[in-house]
């Protein structure tokens, strides 16, 4: 709680410099957008996040941005190994996915984006429980309008359920984190908590983590949400929320027994759930709760080695999942669909893509030379190293269905198949914009890199001496990988007819939300639709009915000439009556915007200030 | 374009690509019989020191999951598309529709259509916006 002593202290020590917190670059980069004229428009969209990554990349390791604010010590930028490889792969996606969506016009989509990886970067560096919440939450509220901006009738609601599983779980990390930091001995700074003995308050913070980390039973927003948005607003949503999540339970509840259990379950859920869908990118969602599973599995191993793997398998997967979204978001962009029952055969328009989404699906799958082989198999090392041969054999089951799914079934019948899309789909089909290509080029770069060369990314991770002993590439660990995936390949072919995607959807958790929300419409219905009648009745009668009345008598003066004047006039009367109307409705989603931008622009006063105190 | 004909190429052969894999498959299951080739020391259990372990493991492992998650979705799990849309809320479709095919009577839109009205009204005006950018019309996907 209140430490004076030693925030006054570190403040001393660390803070006699200005100290530029790197989600402030995106927040005032994104405040700025709209005022950059229209040819420098691309330029700047690019200069934001390689302004972010270079900030990054030269930030000095230490405490810095602490505030004294009330009767707590707020610290802003921890950076330690564990909070620079997170930052790194996150402002490195950004240019990516920025890069991706660069030919978007409509500048409220970028700042979404910004905002949204601001929130996370700021959970990043957050060195105390009350900043990392204020963060989560900004995550929160801005990743919803990457879901709405699809403007689909099914993306509002899609992103409304979004919002609302969100809140609830920052209600319960809310929860945990007031009773966890006010139990005697407790203070509010965010670090490794006592997880041998695990108390109420803890889990409830667990239960918040666990949800931003899509984790059974809490994970059916992600599936819901991922497959609305916009087709880059999921590239960016697929790297950053789930990430944070795995972040935060490296941070605080490593070594948390019953995360490996939970993980393993996530692993193989996420599989079996892969093979009914039949929207691509909703199968892609579900491999991030598969691939999720490995990660949270590692932080509840708690070794050096699992969180490495845990560590290295996010950074992994930021840029191999990216690639996956970004090559089935150009599927979607240019024929504008995304399920299989409606696409097949479009290795003739869009060749490209088919190469860059399989180099992902590749990588997901851990194929030698590619980036999930160097990642993931630290995890089920660990496994194996802890004696919990359980979790190793079912974490190389969940691969087998991985690369069954994205390595094969993506690409299988999206740019090949026996299905034929409609001639209009077919029509469209063409590659994509240079910017996507390029950004995908970039991210299957990378992803082979990271394969290729181990101590690029091993020499990032938090224990990087752990990590310099684990040799991947030995004779045992690449048979064993070819023969899992090989025979697995295998068994796709043999099994293809029963594979074959079926035009339905899946009921998942989401569904007692879903239709629980139907029975609560139904009696709230009633009510409000009451009110509601008798306001708009009352605008009606007193707004309207006389104008139309007095128009109508104006016309009765039967002058051809004053005739067409009045008709005129109260037409637009009658046009001012209809948006008085609808003001008076008023638009949830243009409130909610105005409330988040009011929040953001406190949020930046807080931020000067707090930089302005470390000077 | 050239990878189109090179796709092309492999697919007109494919019976020989064919072959190729189920050879690929044949070598990795030799050499990891071999030991000169393939080190079992650090195997974790004993099983894993069986010729072709890993590959009927693989095998398994796909035919498992295939057939484990097609029945677990056949058991009511799969459902048709427009199941969410259903029970109370479809209720409102009809009228929504002719709420916004009135537009001239925007002063008597049935209050029934309210529930759902941010998603009509304005909205119309975004529905008719390119939703990703590049959709010629409706911003409708599907």
């Amino acid at each position: 709680m209140l430490r004076p002593g030693t925030g006054a202290l570190r403040r001393e020590a660390t803070m006699n410099s200005f100290w530029l917190h790197p989600s402030l670059i995106l927040i005032l980069g994104a405040l700025v957008l709209p005022l950059v004229p229209a040819r420098l428009k691309r330029a700047y969209l690019l200069l934001i996040p390689i302004l972010l990554f270079a900030r990054i990349l030269t930030m000095a390791r230490g405490e810095f941005g602490t505030v004294h604010f009330l009767d707590w010590t707020l610290v802003f930028g921890r950076v330690d190994a564990l909070s620079s490889v997170f930052g790194y792969i996150m402002s490195l996606m950004c240019i990516i996915g920025t890069l991706y969506g660069l030919h978007v016009k409509d500048d409220a989509q970028h700042i979404a984006a910004w905002f949204y990886v601001a929130g996370s970067i700021g959970c990043i560096y957050a060195g105390d429980f009350l900043t990392l919440f204020l963060f989560w939450e900004i995550m929160a509220f801005s990743s919803v309008f990457l879901i709405w901006f699809r403007r689909r009738k099914e993306s509002l609601s899609a992103g409304y359920r979004y919002l609302l599983v969100h809140i609830a779980g920052g209600v319960v990390l809310l929860a945990g984190i007031v009773l966890h930091c006010n139990a005697p001995g407790h203070d509010w700074s965010f670090n490794l908590m006592d997880v041998a003995h695990p108390t109420p308050a803890m889990y409830l913070i667990m239960i918040g983590f666990i949800l931003n980390a899509a984790v059974p039973p809490l994970h059916a927003w992600l599936p819901d949400a991922y497959g609305e948005a916009t087709f880059n607003g999921s590239v960016f949503m697929c790297a950053f929320t789930t990430k944070t999540a795995v972040y935060a339970l490296c941070r605080g509840l490593a070594g948390m027994e019953i995360l490996v259990p939970l993980g393993v379950i996530m692993a193989l859920y996420g599989v079996v759930y892969a093979v009914l869908e039949n929207d691509c990118r909703r199968l892609l969602a579900y491999h991030i709760i598969s691939q999720v599973g490995y990660m949270v599995a590692g932080a509840g191993l708690g070794t050096q080695m699992a969180i490495n793997g845990a560590c290295a398998h996010a950074f992994a997967h930021i840029l191999y999942k990216g690639l996956l979204f970004m090559g089935c978001g150009a599927v979607l962009h240019m024929t504008g669909q995304s399920k299989f029952t409606e696409l097949g055969g479009l290795w003739k328009k869009m060749p490209w893509t088919f190469v860059f989404t399989l180099i992902g699906g590749l990588s997901i799958s851990a194929f030698p030379l590619f980036s999930g082989f160097v990642s993931k198999s630290m995890i089920v090392q660990a496994g194996f190293e802890e004696h919990k041969l359980w979790v190793g054999f079912l974490l190389m089951l969940a691969s087998a269905g991985t690369f069954l799914h994205t390595g094969l079934k993506v690409p299988y019948f999206i740019w090949f198949g026996k299905n034929k899309p409609r001639q209009e789909t077919w029509d469209r089909a063409a590659e994509p914009p240079w910017n996507m290509n390029v950004a995908m080029i970039i991210a299957s770069a990378l992803c082979i890199f990271i394969g290729c060369y181990t101590p690029y990314l091993y020499k990032m991770l938090p224990y990087p001496e752990v990590a310099g002993e684990y040799h991947p590439y030995t004779a045992y660990h690449v048979f064993e990988t070819l023969q899992i995936l090989l025979f697995t390949g295998l068994g796709f072919f043999l099994l293809l007819k029963k594979l074959v995607p079926e035009p339905t959807i899946s009921l998942d958790m989401d569904w007692f939300y879903r239709k629980g929300g139907r029975a609560f419409l139904w009696l709230a219905r009633k009510p409000i639709q009451a009110a509601d009648t008798f306001v708009g009745e009352l605008y009606r009668v007193a707004g309207l009915v006389p104008l139309m009345v007095s128009a109508r008598v104006a016309g009765l003066f039967d002058n051809e000439v004053i005739d067409g004047v009045v008709d005129g006039f109260a037409e637009s009367i009658r046009g001012i009556g209809r948006r008085l109307r609808f003001a008076q409705r008023g638009q949830m989603q243009q409130s909610l915007a105005f409330a988040f931008a009011v929040a953001a622009i406190l949020i930046i006063a807080f931020l000067l200030y707090t930089n302005a105190l470390a000077r | 374009m050239k990878l189109t004909k090179f796709i092309e190429f492999l697919r007109d052969r494919l019976k020989t690509v064919i072959m190729i894999c189920y050879a690929v498959l044949a070598l990795v299951v030799v050499l990891d019989a071999i030991p000169a080739v393939v080190d079992k020391e650090h195997a974790h259990t004993a099983a894993e020191h069986w010729v072709g372990f890993w590959s009927v493991f693989g095998f398994a492992a796909c035919v498992v999951i295939i057939l484990v998650s097609k029945w677990f979705g056949h058991l009511g799990i799969m459902t048709r598309e427009d199941y969410y849309e259903d029970g109370p809320a479809s209720a409102l479709e009809p009228q929504l529709h002719t709420a916004g095919a009135r537009p001239s009577s925007g002063a008597a839109t049935s209050a029934s259509s309210r529930v759902s009205d941010h998603s009509s009204a304005p909205g119309k005006s975004k529905h008719a916006a390119p939703g990703d950018g590049r959709t010629p019309k409706g911003g409708h996907h599907e």
